[in-house]
C-alpha cells in the first residue's frame, strides 16, 4: 500500500502535540514536508510531487473556511495562523498560500531529477532540511 | 535553398511562438512542422532527436531572452549600488519572469514550461560556466552575500530557490488559466511577496544540528 502523506501528517502532529510541541512555524512547516519526503523517499519512481504541484494551485489556503481540506492540513494551517498571528492577515493568508506551492514545486523538481538520472541538486534528506529552514524564514520573515 | 541552421532555427521560434500562444500540451509536432513550413515529419528526429530535444531547444531560446531582460536588470542594479543586495538579486530572478507571465496570452503556460525544464539546470556546481550569463552573474553574487554560511548549504539554498520560484509562478498561472482567484491578489503581489519569501530562505541562519522534536516522520510515512 502506498503510504499517505496526509495520514503520516497526521501522526506526525499527534506526535508532536503528545510531546508538548506542533505550535511552532518550523515544526508545521516539517509536518508539511517530512511526509512527502517519506513518499519519495519509499517510491522511486512515483509522480506523486508532480501530480501535487499540478493540484496544488487548485487549493484554496486563503479560506477562512478551510473544511474542504484534508483534516491534517486543516490543522497545520490553523497552525500556522495561530503561530504568525502578528502578521497582517493578508500577508499571512499569502504567505501560506505560496509556502504550500514551493514545497510541492520544489519535490517535484527532485522528482524530474531523479527520473532524469540528473545528479545536481541537493539529495532528498538534505533538500528536506533546506526546505524547512527556508520555509520557515519565509514565513517568518 | 535554406541551410540546416536556419530551418533548425526556424522550428524553434516558431515552437517557441505556438506553444506560447496556445500551451505546451496543446500543440502537436505537426502543427509545428506545417507552421515552420517543414513538409518533412522527420524533421524533428533530424534536427532535435525526438520531441523533448525540441522543447528542450525552446526552453534555450526562452533563457536567451529571460538572461537578457535580467543583465539589464542587473546592470540597472548595479548602477543603482544595490547589486550584492540578496533581496535585488531575487528580484532579477523573480521579476523578469512575472513580466514574462503578465505580457502571456491567456493560455500560454511560461511558467509552468520553465518549471518543468528548470530542474535539468545545475545551479549547485562550483563551475557556473554552463549557465546564462546572467545567472551566472546572479549566483556569483549570492554566493559572495552568503558567504558566511556552510559552502554546501548556499549552494543547496540557491538551486532550491531558483525551483521555488519557477513552482510558485507556476501555480500563479495554472490558476489564471483555470480562472481560480486564489491565492495573492495580484501577480505584482505575488511577485513582492516571493521576493521577501525567498530572501528570508537564502539569509536565514544555518540551523545544521538544530533537533527538531523528530518523531520520524519516515518512519511514520512507512507504516502509514
Amino acid at each position: 500500500m502506498k503510504p499517505d502523506p496526509t495520514v503520516a501528517r497526521a501522526k506526525y502532529l499527534d506526535a508532536l502535540e503528545a510531546e508538548g510541541g506542533g505550535s511552532e512555524v518550523r515544526e508545521l512547516v516539517a509536518a508539511i514536508v517530512y511526509p512527502i519526503a517519506g513518499r519519495l523517499s519509499l517510491e522511486p519512481k512515483t509522480e506523486f510531487a508532480r501530480f501535487a504541484a499540478r493540484m496544488t494551485p487548485r487549493v484554496d489556503y486563503d479560506s477562512a473556511d478551510v473544511a474542504a481540506l484534508d483534516p491534517a492540513d486543516q490543522r497545520t494551517i490553523w497552525g500556522l495562523r495561530a503561530a504568525l498571528a502578528e502578521l497582517p492577515p493578508r500577508v499571512l493568508a499569502n504567505r501560506i498560500d505560496i509556502a504550500f506551492n514551493m514545497i510541492v514545486g520544489v519535490f517535484a523538481a527532485f522528482e524530474v531529477r531523479r527520473e532524469e538520472d540528473l545528479n545536481h541538486g541537493p539529495a532528498l534528506d538534505e533538500l528536506s532540511e533546506t526546505l524547512i529552514d527556508m520555509v520557515t524564514a519565509a514565513l517568518t520573515c | 535553398m535554406t541551410s540546416i541552421t536556419t530551418a533548425r532555427e526556424r522550428i524553434v521560434s516558431v515552437a517557441d511562438r505556438i506553444l506560447n500562444e496556445r500551451g505546451t500540451d496543446r500543440v502537436t509536432i505537426r502543427e509545428i512542422l506545417r507552421e515552420s513550413e517543414q513538409h518533412n515529419m522527420s524533421a524533428i528526429k533530424y534536427y532535435f532527436g525526438d520531441k523533448e530535444g525540441l522543447l528542450r531547444a525552446v526552453f534555450r531560446r526562452r533563457r536567451l531572452t529571460l538572461n537578457a531582460a535580467r543583465r539589464d536588470r542587473l546592470d540597472q542594479l548595479e548602477a543603482d549600488g544595490r547589486g550584492a543586495e540578496v533581496r535585488a538579486l531575487i528580484e532579477a530572478v523573480v521579476l523578469p519572469v512575472a513580466d514574462r507571465l503578465r505580457n502571456a496570452p491567456p493560455q500560454a503556460d511560461y511558467a509552468r514550461f520553465a518549471a518543468r525544464m528548470t530542474p535539468r539546470i545545475d545551479y549547485t556546481s562550483g563551475d557556473v560556466a554552463n549557465l546564462d550569463p546572467a545567472d551566472q552573474r546572479i549566483i556569483k553574487a549570492l554566493r559572495v552575500a552568503l558567504s558566511e554560511l556552510p559552502e554546501t548549504v548556499v549552494d543547496d539554498r540557491v538551486d532550491t530557490a531558483f525551483n521555488m520560484i519557477v513552482g510558485v509562478l507556476a501555480a500563479y498561472e495554472s490558476r489564471r488559466d483555470e480562472g481560480l482567484e486564489y491565492g495573492p491578489a495580484s501577480l505584482d503581489v505575488l511577485s513582492k511577496t516571493l521576493i521577501d519569501m525567498v530572501t528570508a530562505g537564502l539569509c536565514a541562519a544555518d540551523s545544521a544540528g538544530t533537533q527538531l522534536v523528530e518523531p520520524g516522520a519516515h518512519d511514520l510515512a512507512e507504516k502509514a
